[in-house]
Parts: structure tokens; sequence; C-alpha cells
């Protein structure tokens, strides 16, 4: 019973964790309405977003001030536009807003603040034009029908202080309450100190750039240094100018606004709007979308607060872009908000992680069940022999321990479930906020469905349960006499040997015919599967083995071991269980740690500049002051249409498949899209070059521009090999819409060569990318259009690193410069963003860890005590020879630690072999990169004493009660 | 059996037992439960677009699905109490007048601009062809001041059927913003780029311009060669026996229309027969108990003939239903028209609309029996048809999914028409 509960709550919490991490990534990733599809922001308050964002540098700063009624957008303009046929086009304003946690916010207004006030922007949509968009995909499908919440007539709530408010579920969850409610009077307090609403809005704008980097992190953490930061940073920075948007015509209306004590006359809590949240995905983090009527009330007017712009639902074309500037009086920026942000593959292999993860909790839970089972059949042998010897057939006493476990099932499963539900809620805030989409989720989906979960976890685990559990049921239930159920005999030594070289060969032989992820994720299972047998057999042995060296002078210590010896081959599924939660931990662990030490020592070297400047700008308008040396980071992208490989290569590639293939002369590849990135040919740029393997001299080719740099993903996806040449069609510059086309030739000084020198690591990156020297790039031609928004800074006349002693004024001053054209990073804080953000994520594999380790961790105690009953007459025995109730204790403890010992001794060698797995064939194939496996001692060590602390922790529970006392009665033969 | 029985009283003991150490679980289940039910009750139900709405006059729906006759209220008693509800009510003493009433009337909770189409092309293919403007408002109590739009609603909506095909889109927009209106002189009905113009104060002659899906696009030009026809009494169109339900109604079913439809990036020319019917109301929005069966048919002797039949809505029509009864029938009424204008409106007993056949219409979400094979018979005309639909499955799974499509008229007379069946 407890062990179904257990592990139907281990299960739950895994597949939990799963679905909402899986959800939460594909949330904070996908589906905005931001960026469904891409989203054209047509505003003329765009220049002041800038403007605001970069303090005083540009010289646009003197429109700032100009944005009023007169030329903002305004309803005309769009009507003007939809009338036109502009249907796309989505009007909407935005203003930051102090939102306060309402308790109870009934009819009568009566709201309590429950919390600190919080900073988030409040978007108003004209929600009736997203929702009647003709649905063009799923996307606009799913955003119409997450906004439908928002829908009510007129758009507006029926009671004058409610309104209905779309929220993201990871910002509800951080609020932590489903009503907020906003003083509108608080404008007010702002009133005079135009300067600090003004901060106070560009703080808010910081924040949530920050929080909007952290997210693109997540999914970018590891990607190809120089160029993923510039995806990311782009991202960021984009989002970040959405809401600054009204900031400085929020420091108008501070202004215009009446003071508070207008408001409040009117009524004593009117001043207060109450905003009903409903959960949307579609919404972008720290946002509260209401409908455009609702955010126009009261003294919020088109007059005071004009509209931030126009969304576009689809990408506008260069055409339309013309049509709708001419359209309008005045001068309108368009803005690509968001392209659809790769979704990284971290979070893919995040995700992948927490599959296997799962698969292996439902072994692990399997094999508890089983485990109690036969131990509960096993106590109530005597009574069921009993039964059988008055002549109850054995089609009832099997009949009745069916229904028996369909009666745990019931009761428990739901318990189970519950417990799951609640230890994955607890586990991470991030968790909390994707359940919430996952509750309400159950409303728009009917898939996630509570209670058809239940029945399913309810069906599958009696399902399997039965099944399982079937043979020992009726083999006891059909059992006369004791005699006949008997433990299984250990097996004879040979046969222990044949079976381990049969199991080993096996593997040997599967692990080289893996091809495919599927493969890969097969063989992890067959490994667990192979080595749990192996531990089966070999565990007795081991157990043996010891015995025999234990001198027979100290008794206590014999006994423990010999009991020990008895105890391993009678509680072999619940050691299974717990041998492979050992194995995965410590294959996790290993893993996690190779990854991060890899990707640490690699983004050390990668990242050679001592700062990065991440910029919107174009190339050609950026300031660089004196004396610093910048590197821009280009990007084209082109298409891979064929490749050719050199007969007879015999260049050496760390990669032993893809020599395999090197024989063909020609291959023509699947037009895939490769990012071309540039890369600086300077002293750093070498030193910061980090290859898997090269051909000779390939940075004095590389600088001539006799070859490319390729990533592995690149190399493995297309097989590509050393000294191979590429043939790369409809090159363009990745930043810039199709509409520009450009020749090839206009890219390049002259014609690059396209032959591989050298194969780079490029960890988390999901894209195949080369490198080409950035001395081939034509940087008059294309600089703007293919500049990535990434610079390379280098105080100082190129010197690396910057440890020219200059005035500190002065070099104050030109990271100010910097500073207002973009985020500018040091070196450290990219490196500590980016390990922080892996750890963040790796936090959550951790939490999983553990969990499969104490859930098997507390069916093995579970077992062992009961087990240990079963022993009672022995330590009887002990106890009448003069043997302390703790020397008892202590000895039936050392036992059991032992038992893991013995346990763990066997999982490292497997656990390692499965951190190679996971490493070189599951990442490798699903994701076409790897990274050096590094088997850290340490690592190994503590996560053995980790799970032996859990363990001994979990077993001297129930040891506690377990009371040695002189009684022979239990024996009772039969 | 009983053995059986033993071990289970056996085996009930044990399970209580092992079950009491977990009471902490029983305390997590009890706050998951809450939790769960919390997070049930809140969540926002995805409320249907005019939940708002029909809520606000769910009072008088209330008494109106009700039949009660022996509350014999005059219609003004009944006007005097359903104003608290804050709109205009349509009213005997207040005539439909034109032009004046071709604009919008803000006052009244609902309105519509119907426009249907039985159209040719030029190689004799058939095509139904809708396009209609609803407009909606919300109740004073539910109304709140916004600088961005008034308290109205416009929804907007264009079907186009050919034999194979059906095209609909579904526009909503804000009244207010300045993207969608009903302007009277000169009449200008429009929804974002769809555009209904008129050079003068009469709805025609006019240009209908519209796209679909951006897959379709429609223009045409509008003439009516015959008069306005205003439905019931002089426009006041009782939709039950008690006038509980009524609405202003008239028609144009005299319309020639003629233009072009680009189809799938295919333009070709069309010419047909055009309906306009513009009704406005308080007394309907809340029709969740009853739906209607409502024809307008252009007959070739050049008479046209408006019908409709309210019906209870839960159950749909039951094409066996008794002849005495007359099913689920709530009301019955029509006009008929002859082909030089004179109208004639047909009592309950002149007239009998019965549904022959049903078609199973499945859409996302449900799966409807809908009558769509009807008989006419008004014997006083000698008047005996068959109403068939034109094709199957003529459904507009909108925010207010309906049945509207285009159908066929045989028996005594010939002809072609719309048929608009809700409630089902």
């Amino acid at each position: 019973m407890f062990a179904i509960i257990l592990a139907n709550a281990g299960l739950i919490t895994v597949l939990l964790i799963n679905e909402g991490a899986s959800q939460g990534e594909l949330a904070s990733s996908q589906s905005s309405i931001f960026n469904g599809g891409t989203i054209v922001f047509v505003d003329k308050a765009a220049m002041s977003n800038r403007a605001v964002d970069e303090a005083a540098s540009a010289p646009q700063i003197g429109k700032v001030g100009e944005v009023g009624k007169d030329d903002s957008l305004s309803k005309a303009d769009y009507a003007k536009l939809r009338m036109a046929g502009f249907t796309q086009l989505v009007a909407f304003s935005q203003r930051e807003q102090r939102f306060s946690c309402a308790e109870g916010g009934n009819s009568d207004n009566q709201v309590e603040t429950s919390q600190a006030a919080s900073e988030l922007s409040l978007l108003g949509i004209d929600n009736q034009a997203l929702f009647s968009y003709p649905v063009a995909g799923d996307k606009a499908g799913s955003i119409s029908n997450s906004m439908a919440g928002l829908m009510s007539a007129n758009g507006g709530s029926a009671e004058p202080h409610h309104v209905v408010g779309a929220i993201h579920p990871a910002t509800k969850s951080k609020l932590g309450c489903d009503v907020l409610f906003f003083s509108s009077s608080q404008k007010g307090n702002k009133k005079g100190s135009q300067k600090g609403s003004q901060k106070l809005s560009q703080k808010g704008s910081q924040k949530n750039s920050q929080l909007v980097r952290d997210d693109k992190q997540d999914g970018k953490v590891s990607s190809s240094g120089v160029s993923s930061l510039g995806a990311s940073s782009s991202g960021a920075s984009s989002a970040a100018a959405l809401p600054t948007g009204p900031a400085e015509a929020g420091a108008k209306t501070a202004g215009a606004l009446p003071p508070s004590s207008d408001i409040t006359s009117t009524s004593s809590s009117s001043s207060a709007t109450i905003v009903q949240l409903s959960v949307s995905t579609a919404v972008p983090q720290d946002t509260i979308v209401v409908s455009l009527a609702d955010f126009y009330r009261r003294n919020i007017t088109e007059a005071t607060w004009p509209l931030s712009g126009f969304l576009s639902l689809l990408p506008l074309s260069q055409n339309e872009k013309l049509d709708i500037q001419q359209r309008l009086s005045q001068t309108v920026a368009f803005e690509d908000v968001s392209t659809q942000q790769d979704t990284g593959s971290l979070p893919d292999s995040f995700k992948l992680n927490l599959w296997a993860m799962g698969a292996l909790m439902a072994v692990v839970a399997l094999f508890i069940v089983l485990n109690a089972l036969n131990l509960m059949y096993r106590t109530r042998l005597p009574n069921i022999i009993r039964m059988r010897q008055l002549g109850i057939s054995s089609r009832y006493v099997t009949t009745a321990l069916l229904i028996e476990l369909l009666l745990y099932c019931v009761f428990s499963v739901p318990i189970g479930c519950a417990a799951g539900f609640y230890a994955a809620s607890m586990l991470s805030p991030i968790i909390s906020g994707t359940f919430s989409s996952l509750f309400n989720a159950v409303f728009i989906t009917p898939d996630v469905n509570l209670i058809s979960t239940l029945a399913l976890s309810v069906f599958v685990t009696f399902l399997s349960l039965g099944i399982f559990a079937l043979i020992p049921a009726k083999q006891l239930s059909t059992a006369l006499s004791t005699s006949k159920v008997k433990a299984a005999q250990p097996m004879r030594k040979r046969s222990v040997l044949v079976w381990t070289i049969a199991g080993i060969a096996l593997l040997a032989i599967t692990q080289a015919l893996i091809s495919t992820t599927l493969h890969a994720l097969l063989f992890v299972a067959l490994l667990l599967l192979v080595s749990c047998s192996l531990v089966i057999i070999w565990l007795p042995i081991l157990a043996n083995g010891v015995m025999k060296v234990t001198p027979p002078s100290k008794p206590v210590l014999h006994f423990i071991v010999a009991s020990t010896a008895q105890l391993s081959s009678r509680t072999r599924l619940a050691v299974c269980a717990f041998f492979i939660a050992l194995t995965a931990n410590i294959g996790m662990n290993v893993m996690t740690d190779s990854f991060r030490a890899a990707t640490e020592s690699w983004l050390t070297q990668r990242l050679y500049a001592p700062a990065y400047l991440y910029t919107d700008k174009a190339l050609s308008e950026l300031v660089i002051p004196e004396g610093v040396a910048s590197t821009p980071l280009l990007r084209l992208q082109g298409k891979l249409v064929a490749q050719s490989n050199t007969i007879g290569n015999d260049f050496s590639s760390s990669d032993s498949s893809s020599n395999d293939f090197s024989s063909r002369d020609f291959k023509s590849a699947d037009a895939t899209t490769v990012s071309i990135s540039s890369y600086p040919t300077h002293d750093n740029g070498r030193n910061a070059l980090v290859v898997d393997s090269s051909v000779p001299n390939a940075w004095a080719k590389f600088e001539s521009g006799e070859g490319i740099y390729i990533n592995q993903q690149l190399a493995f996806s297309n097989d590509v090999s050393l000294g191979d040449t590429l043939f790369l069609e409809e090159m363009k510059a990745a930043n810039i819409d199709e509409s520009s086309k450009k020749h090839n030739n206009s890219f390049f000084n002259k014609p690059p060569s396209f032959t591989v020198l050298g194969i780079y690591p490029d960890y988390g990156n999901i894209k195949t990318q080369l490198l080409l020297p950035l001395s081939s790039f034509n940087r008059d031609t294309i600089g703007d259009a293919a500049f990535s928004g990434v610079l390379a800074i280098s105080y100082g006349q190129s010197t690396f690193p910057a440890n020219t002693p200059e005035a500190p004024q002065t070099f104050e001053q030109k990271e100010a410069t910097l500073a207002t054209q973009g985020n500018l990073y040091s070196r450290e804080e990219l490196l500590t963003l980016s390990m922080d953000t892996f750890d963040r994520t790796f936090v959550l594999t951790d939490g999983l860890n553990i969990t499969t380790l104490l859930v098997a961790g507390i069916a093995f105690a579970v077992s062992l005590s009961i087990l240990s009953l079963s022993n009672a007459s022995s330590l009887t025995v002990l106890r009448a020879l003069g043997v302390s109730k703790a020397a008892v204790k202590l000895s039936l403890l050392g036992q059991y630690i032992f038992l893991c010992l013995l346990t763990a001794l066997l999982a490292v060698p497997f656990g390692v072999y499965l951190a190679y797995v996971f490493i070189f064939k599951v990442n490798r194939l699903a994701f076409s990169w790897v990274y050096p496996l590094a088997v850290d001692v340490g690592v190994i060590v503590s996560s053995v004493t980790v799970s032996l602390a859990i363990i001994c922790l979990v077993i001297a529970l129930p040891l506690g009660r377990l009371k040695p006392k002189v009684d022979l009665r239990q024996d009772a033969p039969l | 059996m009983k053995p059986t029985l033993n071990l289970l009283s056996e085996i009930f003991p044990t399970l209580t037992k092992r079950i009491e150490p977990f009471k902490f679980f029983f305390q997590v289940v009890l706050a998951v439960c809450v939790l769960t039910c919390s997070a049930c009750s809140d969540a926002p139900a995805p409320s249907r677009f005019f939940g708002e709405l029909s809520k606000s006059n769910s009072e008088d729906s209330a008494e109106d699905s009700a039949e009660d006759s022996s509350e014999n209220k005059s219609v003004d008693g009944r006007d005097n109490e359903s104003s608290t509800s804050s709109f205009q009510s349509v009213n005997k003493t207040t005539p439909l007048v034109l032009p004046k009433d071709h604009g919008s009337h803000p006052d009244y909770q609902l309105e519509w601009w119907y426009l249907t189409f039985v159209l040719e092309d030029d190689e004799k293919n058939e095509y139904g062809l809708q396009f209609t403007l609803f407009r909606f408002a919300s109740a004073k109590e539910a109304q709140v001041a916004s600088s961005w739009s008034t308290p109205q609603q416009w929804m907007g909506h264009a079907s186009l059927h050919s034999k194979d095909e059906h095209f609909f889109e579904e526009r909503l927009a804000a009244g207010g913003v300045g993207n969608a209106f009903v302007k009277s002189a000169p009449f200008n009905a429009v929804i974002d780029n769809w555009s209904w113009q008129s050079k003068n104060d009469s709805p025609f002659p006019a240009t209908l311009q519209f796209s679909i899906n951006n897959t379709v696009d429609i223009a045409l030009s509008l003439t009516a060669n015959g008069p306005f026809v205003k439905q019931g009494d002089k426009g006041y169109s009782k939709k039950t026996q008690d006038a509980r339900l009524r609405s202003y109604y008239y028609s144009q079913p005299f319309i020639n229309a003629s233009g072009t439809i680009d189809m799938n990036n295919t333009a070709f020319n069309v010419k047909g027969l055009g309906w306009y019917d513009h009704e406005w109301t308080s007394h309907l929005a809340n029709s969740n108990a009853m739906g209607w069966d409502w024809f307008s048919l252009h007959l070739d002797d050049g008479s046209k003939l408006m019908a409709f039949r309210m019906h209870a809505a839960d159950n749909g029509t039951n094409a066996g239903a008794s002849t005495i009864n007359r099913g689920n029938e709530i009301y019955t009424t029509a006009s008929y028209i002859t082909a030089s204008g004179g109208k004639e409106t047909l009592a309950l007993h002149e007239i009998s609309i019965m549904p022959l056949d049903n078609e199973q219409i499945t859409t996302v979400n449900a799966e409807r029996d809908v009558p769509t094979t009807w008989q006419i018979t008004i014997p006083g005309k000698g008047l005996d048809i068959t109403v068939s639909p034109f094709k199957s499955g003529q459904w507009n799974s909108s925010v207010l999914a309906y049945y509207e499509g285009r159908v066929d008229v045989t028996g005594t007379h010939k002809g072609a028409g719309f048929m608009e069946l809700t409630g089902y």
C-alpha cells in the first residue's frame, strides 16, 4: 500500500515536473502574443523608447519631448489602417503599473493588501481585433482561445472596478494571487517628480529585460559563445523596448493626471481597480493584458496616454510597410519585436533528461511495488496456507488477493497522485507556476484532466501490478505448505560468470549498433536491465565473499555479514530499485558535471574579450570611443546544398563514426540552413578557439581565408569531416528581411573557400554553424545588415586583457559611452550569468534525482524492515546470547549499510557507463554534439555518500521501532 | 463465497492499520483537494463572447421564456418593466420610419443588417452569399466609461458557399474606435475593410465589398427594383403570440446584385438576387431557450416569401413530430410579398412550416441534428413547397453558431432563397 502510494507519488511528481517543465519551457519560449509569428511594432514612440533606454547619447533624443497627443498614433489611425485592410494590426497601449495582491476581491471592493506591490506592465490590447483575426494557423487560434477569457461585452467587465486580465502562469505564481488590484491614484503620487517616475519605469523595464534575458538564456546558455549571446541579447533588448514604450509618456502623464484626492473624492473605493486574473501562456512575462477598453478607464484617456503602437499578427512585407507609412501622416518605426526565437537545445536535452528520469522512476516504482507485494505475500504465507489447508480453492484466494490489490490501488493511487502533485508544486516556484497553467489547461484542453489522470493511473497501476503480481499470488495461493515456497537459490559460480560475460558482451554489441536517438534510449534501458540482472547475480556472491573473509572471531560482525548475504538474495527487487536509482544518480551527476566543466572551460576560453556590448543599433551608427578596440560579430545564413569529401582522407577526426563515411566522393546533402559567423583572426581569437580536431596548420590557413571551422553539430548531422568542402547557396544576412537580398559577392571581399579546417565544440547550440574569418567579410556592403548586435570590446589598443593602466576616469567614460548604446557585459558577468542559468536548469534535475533516490531508499527501507521481522528469531537468539539491544540494532543498521555499500560499489561503474552513453550516444544522436566525459571521483563519492545518507536516514526510522525482545513464541511451525 | 469474505475482512483491518501512520498524507491530500477545488472554481470559464450580455438581460429573459400567459400584462406595461434594463423597447406607438431607420439604433440592445444573395456565375454555377453586420449594446448597468470604445459591439459575418466550398469569416470590433459603424446619409455599413457603401440615405443602390479569410474577394453592386417591405404590423414584428419577443423589422427582397467574386485567385462574374433584412430589438437577445427557423425565398413568379417559425430550442425538431401539436413550435408567421411589392402578413393558422428531413452536422465541438428540409404550405395562396438545402453542412461556426445557407424551392412554386436555423 505504502509502496504503491510512494511509487505513484514519485511517478506523478516526476511526470508532472516533466510536463510542467516542458510546458513551461514551451510557454516561455513560444506563443507569446508578442512572438506569435513576427510582430511588427509600428510605433512613433519607439524612438523615445530607445532614447529613454540610452539616456542621453543619441541625437534623436530631441524628439522625446514631442511625443504627445498630436503625433502619436491614434484611434483614427488605427481605424484607418484596419479599414484599409490591415486587419492583422492590433492596437495596444502599455504602461508600468504597481499591482498589489488583493484578498477577497469581492463586490464591495474591500481590498486588503497582502503583499508588497510589484511593478508589472499593464498592456491594453484591442482584444476584439485579436479575437476575430482569421485563424491563420494554430498559433493565432491559440492566441484567440487563450485571450477568450478577456472577452466580455464591450471588452470591458460588468463591474465598474473589475477588469479581467490575462497573465503568464509564471508571473502569476510569482505574484501568488488570483486577484490583483492597482490604484490609479498612484500615478498622482508621482506628480511633481517626473524624473523619479521616469527612473522608476526605467528601472521596471530594466528588471523586465533582465527577466527576459534570463528566460532566453535558459534556452541558450551554452550555445556558441559570442553568437548565441548575440541572439539572446537581441531578444532581450527588443523585449525591453516594449515595456519602456510609454515610459516617457508616463512621465508626462504623471503631470497631466489629477492628484489622487480628486479620484478618491468620487468614491472611497473607486481608486482601486481590481484585476481578475486568468492565465494564458500567450501573455509575455511580467505583463498583465487587459482589453483596451479597460485600459482606457477613468482618467486614462488617449489624450493623456497615447497608444503605444500596433502589433501585427503576421509579418509585414516591405510593401505593406510602405503602404502603412503612406497612409499615416506621421513617421512610424517598424520593429520586428521577435522573430521566432529558437527554443535552444538545452530545454530539449533537459526534457530528454526528464523523460529518462521519468522512465527510470517508473521502473524503480514497479520494482518497489513488486518487492513490497512479494514481501507482503510472504509474511502472510502462513495464513494463506492455513486457508488452503482448510480447503479453500486457490481460485478464491487468488481472486481475493487481486481484489485486495485493486483496493490498494484505488485507495493509494489518488493519495500517491495527490502527494505527487503536492511534491511537484512544492519543488520549485517555476514548476508551481506551470502548475497553475496545468490546472487552467484542464479547461482549455481536455487532455490534462485530473480525474482521467487519476483513473488512468489507477488502471495502469493495477494492470501492471496485476500482471506482475498474478504469478506470485497464484504461486502462493496454490501453496499447501511452506516448504514449497522457497527462496531462489543463489546461482553457481560458473553460471554467474557466464551470465556476466554474456551480459557485458550483449551491451558491447548493442552499443556498436546504436544509430538513432531511439536506439540510444533503448540502449539505456537495456543497460539498466542488464546491469540490474548482473547485480542480482553478483550481490549474493560478493556478500558471501565478504562473509568468508570476515574472521569468525568477531561473531557480531560475522553475523552482520552473513545476514547481509542472506538478505541480499531476498531483497533482490528492492536492491534493484535502489541500484537503478543510484546508477541513474551517478550517471546523471557525472554527466552534468562533465557538461558543466566542459561548458565552463569552453566559455572561459571562448569569451576572449573583457567585455561584450549587445546593441540594437546598426554597426555604422555605433560610437566607439577612442582607445577601445571592437570586434563585431557578423552573421549570415546560408543553405548547405552539397559537400564534397576528399578521397583518402587521412586527417584524423576525433569522432570515429564520421570517418566511416568519408569514402564517398560527393554527397549532396539536404539543404540544411547553416549559420555563418564571423571570427576574428587576431591572436586572442586564435587562443579562444577551441577545436576538437583540425588539419595541420589550420589557423594559418583560416587566417588567409583558405578554409573554415565548423561546429560539431554541422559535422555530426551532415557527416562532414576534415578536408571536406562545403557548397553553400542562398546566403543572406540573418538579420535583415528577405526583400533586400543581396548577391553573394557583396558579402565577401573575395569568394571564400569552404574547406573544413577544423571542428569545434559548440555546446548547447541547436544550429549548425561555421566560422569564416572576419577579414573576408566585406564590411562596407553588409556591415549593418549582417551585424548580429554583438560587439566584442577591449579597452586599450587591442591589447588583451585590459590591464593597461589607464586613467580610471577615461575608462569609466568609455564604459559609459558604450553602455548607453546597448547592454554592456563584462566577460565575468557573462560567465556568471551563463553558469548561473546552467546551475538553475540543473537544480531541477538534481531535485528529480534526489526524489528518485529517496523513493528507492524508502522502499528499500520498508522492505528491509519487513524482512527483519521475519529475521526476528535470529535476533532473539542474539539477545538471548547476551548481545545488548543497542548492539542488535546497530548490527541491523550495519547490515543495511553494508548492503547499500555493496550496491553502490556495483552502481559506480554502471553509473559512469550510463553517463558515457548519455553523452556520446543520446546527446550525440539527438543534438549532434558531445563533450568530454569527466569522471570526477569527488562527484561519484559525493553521490554515493548522499545516497547512503538518505538510505541511513530512512532506514534508521523503522529501526527505532523494532523491539528485539527475547521472545521465542513467534516461530510457530506449521 | 464465505472464505473470500473472511479474507477481505482480514484485509481491511490491515489496510486501516497501514493507513494510520500516514495521517500526514491525508493532510497533504486535503490541502491538494482544497487547492484543486479553488483552482477549478477560479478558473476563467472560457466565457463565450457575449456571456455578459445575456447575463445583463437575464431577468428579462427568465420571464420571457416562462410561458406564463396568465400574466396578462399590456405590452407597454412590460416595457416599463424591461426599461429597467436600460434599453429602448420595441413599441407599436413608435413606428418604423424610413429612410431614418436604415441607420443604427444604439439604444436598442441588438440590431442586424442582413444581406443574403443567391448568385450564379457565367457558367451557371450557383453560389450562396451572406453578409451580415450585427450590433450589440451592453446594458447600462454593465457599461464602464472608457475613452477607447463605446458600449457598442460590432460583429460581421461573411459566408460564401459554392457547391463544394465554404468560406466563412467573423469580425469583431468595438464601437467608437472607428473601424466599425453604420452611418446613414449616406448609408455606410463598415467593419474593418468590409464595406457597404451607398451614395444616399437609402442602402440601395450601393456597392458591397468584402473579403473572406484573405482567400475570397467579393465586389458587388446592388440595386433595388421594388419597395422596402415592413414586416409584421408596419415593421412591428411579433416573434411570439403574446409579443413578448418582438422587433422592428423591414426587408428589401427585390435586390439585383452583380459583380465579381475572386475565389482562390480566380475571378469570375456573378449576378443574382439579394434579400436585405434590417431588424433591431431589445427583446430577442436572450434566445437561449428558443431558436428560429427562418426563410427568405425568391419564387420564380416574382413573388417573395419571408416565413419564420419560433421553436423551443431544447431538443432538436423531430421530423416525425405530430402535425397536431406542431412539434416544439412556439410561433409561426410569414409575409407573402407579391411581385409588385404588395405584402400580406400570414397568421398562425394560414401557414404551416414543417420539418421533413434532418441533417447531421458535425462541428468541432458538437454533433447537431438540424432539420434542413422543410415543407411550407400556404393553402390560401395555393402554395405547397419543399425547401431543401443547396448543399449539406451550411453551418456557420462562429461565436454564435447557426445554420445559414442557400436553399432550393420545389413544389407548386420553384425558386431559391436562404434559410437560417438557430437553436440547434
